[in-house]
């Protein structure tokens, strides 16, 4: 919106647009990452898109990718995956000057790089799957497509025997979706609370989680407790995995849990933690609100509602990745030579 | 001369002046008849570099400029003509000045800018022209912030930060490096500038930098070190002294002996080329009074080493330089973008192919 350049009437076409964009990106959300939904919308929009001129084009796809970045919960990966996304229009726009041949070449690129995530899931679970040994049981959190078709993939191509044990507190939290398809894939499960992870880890010989985002330095950000979790991991001994495509690489740079909070607070590069039905995401709901109607009654109570944490790369073993098995140190180089 | 005298100071200000000079020298260069341009001036730079060399040990970064001049002047289109030619270098020193220099100066303060948070305190060592600037432009954007500056003998070089500091309205606590651990304690950051950055992720820094990030990387207190690329060295240096070992035409120990103001002036903690500047600096700047003050026990001590060349057994070591080891910075700034430090080879490497692809 703030690229829009004046008109009165532009602004509705827009809105219907964006409208549009929204519906289909919901639609393609049920299937697929975020990031690669943000970029089948990306490339709808390409395609319908009535704009005459490279820069036009451009300014359109940054509306959009704005507009999904605040939508989601997974913010953190749409936004990695749009920007990637629109360097590369950058770059093929710098290339050829003809209107129709860039765009041409940008659906084109476009439709490698879809291609290129979706194959990722099939390609980290290939790389990732030798380090499942039999007769392991495997340490994880939260929901990932990514473990989630590792973990299957070991167990049916792989031929390995492993249980996993999924740490989740929440009666509806994410880790009751990931059972369901392991029990179906004929791997045991077994369910702890989040705070029995570590007298779980005692029995336990890997963890392996996956990542909403993967920092600059090596270091993930994804849901809250991952963090713990690998503290723990180290002080027992135990590797500690991490499973994700390379298109949720960032060149965000967080130096403690501070500066990842501050992202989902602001919304602006990283998204907003919309969340389900809470007010906020990441942000401290409490304090604001808690100074400002207990000045008569005293003491109000505090809560925050934290939904994401920075795990710092040296708890990190391996990543798993479509680019190959990395070391934390390795992502840093994987990302000068992306944005290059 | 300038330079030896230390009144040049500051590893860009000693590059940039190198290579103003060096321009000079192109612009008085004339081909002598039947030889090729870029060979004679080549040998003719030869005796100058070792001029600046005997004067004071070279820097890392000027070490990096020099070999890109010769480079360039090597890989020189035959056919320019002479005047041609030297205009082309002279444009490209300017070129390497303004790129490497002075908008990767401009680069790292905006990139240090996004790092500095609302309510940090923030530890420097010394002086540094990028943290400076960092810092400046921190304080311009609106940001609220206090910095502790720490400092050491022997060239007090944080003075002139806090004042500078001071100057655009920033609030500034300065200390000793004794006061290292007491900083640390409410420290939410380190900003350190380099001399130079080098491949096993290790960062050469003025004498004390060291401490200061191994003391933060204790506290877990982030190490943000500002580099430009230039400074980028692809050697490996294990610790402070082992230069020499590596064949390091730098050498990085020099040895200036103390000497004692003389007799009937109260005694105040000295050394030898600025020792007039600091009795002045005693009596203006209040603050720096507290530390000047160590003076009983420091005049005394001084006293005793007034004679150390007779003392066949004693030897002052006065280290301009030491190196941080990889594991204490938590982050390189550089025009890049941030980095963590075992992504400098990467960046050499690309620069590299950069070149190599020209």
């Amino acid at each position: 919106p703030a690229m829009v350049a004046g008109g009165d009437a532009a602004p509705r076409p827009r809105d219907e647009r964006q409208q549009a964009a929204l519906r289909s990106f919901s639609a393609h959300l049920q299937n697929e990452p975020g990031a690669i939904a943000a970029i089948k919308v990306l490339l709808e929009l390409i395609q319908s898109s009535e704009a005459t001129t490279i820069m036009g084009l451009q300014i359109e796809l940054q509306a959009a990718a704005d507009l999904l970045r605040q939508h989601e919960a997974e913010g953190i990966s749409i936004a990695s995956g749009c920007e990637l996304f629109m360097r590369f229009v950058t770059r093929t726009a710098l290339d050829h000057t003809d209107y129709d041949e860039c765009k041409h070449k940008v659906l084109q690129r476009g439709e490698f790089f879809k291609e290129h995530s979706t194959r990722a899931r099939a390609r980290i679970a290939e790389l990732g799957a030798p380090f499942l040994r039999d007769g392991a049981a495997v340490l994880t959190t939260g929901y990932s497509r990514v473990v989630l078709a590792l973990l299957l993939h070991a167990a049916s191509v792989g031929k390995r025997r492993f249980t996993v044990v999924i740490a989740e507190s929440h009666a509806g939290g994410p880790g009751h979706q990931l059972a369901s398809p392991l029990l179906e894939g004929g791997i045991p499960v077994t369910m702890v609370d989040e705070s029995a992870v570590a007298v779980a880890l005692e029995s336990a010989q890997l963890v392996l989680v996956g990542a909403e985002g993967v920092v600059e330095n090596g270091g993930i950000i994804s849901k809250v407790g991952t963090c713990q979790l690998a503290m723990i991991a180290k002080a027992m001994g135990r590797p500690f995995y991490v499973a994700s495509e390379s298109f949720k690489f960032v060149r965000q740079y967080p130096l403690n849990q501070a500066d990842v909070l501050s992202y989902g607070e602001r919304g602006s590069a990283l998204g907003g933690g919309g969340g389900q039905g809470e007010p906020k995401g990441a942000a401290a709901s409490g304090p604001a609100g808690g100074a400002d109607s207990g000045g008569g009654d005293g003491l109000q109570l505090v809560v925050r509602r934290i939904t994401r944490d920075y795990t710092a790369p040296h708890y990190i073993n391996l990543l798993f990745t479509d680019l190959g098995v990395l070391t934390p140190s390795a992502v840093s180089d994987e990302l000068i030579k992306l944005y290059y | 001369l300038q330079y030896a005298e230390g009144v040049v100071r500051g590893g860009n200000a000693r590059c940039v002046a190198m290579l103003d000079a060096f321009k000079a020298v192109i612009n008085d260069y004339t081909t002598p008849p039947a030889k090729a341009l870029n060979r004679d001036l080549e040998s003719k730079l030869r005796p100058q570099i070792q001029y600046l060399v005997d004067c004071r040990p070279m820097g890392i970064n000027m070490g990096n400029a020099i070999k890109w001049l010769k480079a360039r002047v090597a890989t020189l289109p035959p056919h320019l003509e002479e005047a041609e030619a030297k205009a082309f270098l002279c444009a490209e020193i300017d070129g390497f000045v303004s790129e490497r220099i002075a908008l990767a100066s401009a680069a790292i303060s905006a990139l240090g800018v996004s790092k500095v948070a609302d309510g940090d305190v923030i530890v420097t060592y010394a002086r540094a022209g990028a943290i400076e600037q960092i810092l400046r432009a921190a304080h311009h954007a609106g940001r609220v912030f206090r910095v502790v500056v720490l400092d050491a003998r022997p060239h007090w070089e944080g003075r002139t930060m806090w004042k500078k500091l001071v100057a655009e309205g920033l609030d500034v606590s300065y200390a000793g490096l004794h006061a290292l651990s007491y900083s640390m304690r409410g420290a939410t950051k380190v900003l350190l500038g380099a001399h130079a950055c080098l491949s096993n992720g290790a960062v050469i820094a003025r004498a004390g930098s060291a401490l200061v990030a191994l003391c933060a990387h204790r506290a877990n207190v982030p190490v943000l070190v500002a580099c430009e690329t230039y400074k980028f060295a692809e050697r490996v240096l294990l610790d402070s002294i082992c230069a020499n070992e590596l064949g390091d035409p730098d050498d990085l120990v020099q040895v200036r002996p103390s000497r004692l103001a003389p007799g009937a002036e109260p005694p105040r903690p000295v050394d030898a080329p600025t020792l007039e500047a600091q009795a002045q600096a005693h009596g203006s700047a209040s603050a720096a009074a507290p530390l000047g003050g160590q003076v009983e026990g420091g005049g005394n001590v001084l006293a005793c080493l007034s004679d150390w060349r007779d003392v066949k057994e004693l030897r002052l070591l006065n280290l301009v330089y030491d190196v941080t080891p990889c594991e204490c910075v938590t982050m390189v700034i550089s025009e890049v973008g941030m980095t963590p430090p075992t992504s400098i080879p990467v960046i050499i490497r690309e620069y590299r192919q950069d070149t190599s692809a020209r």
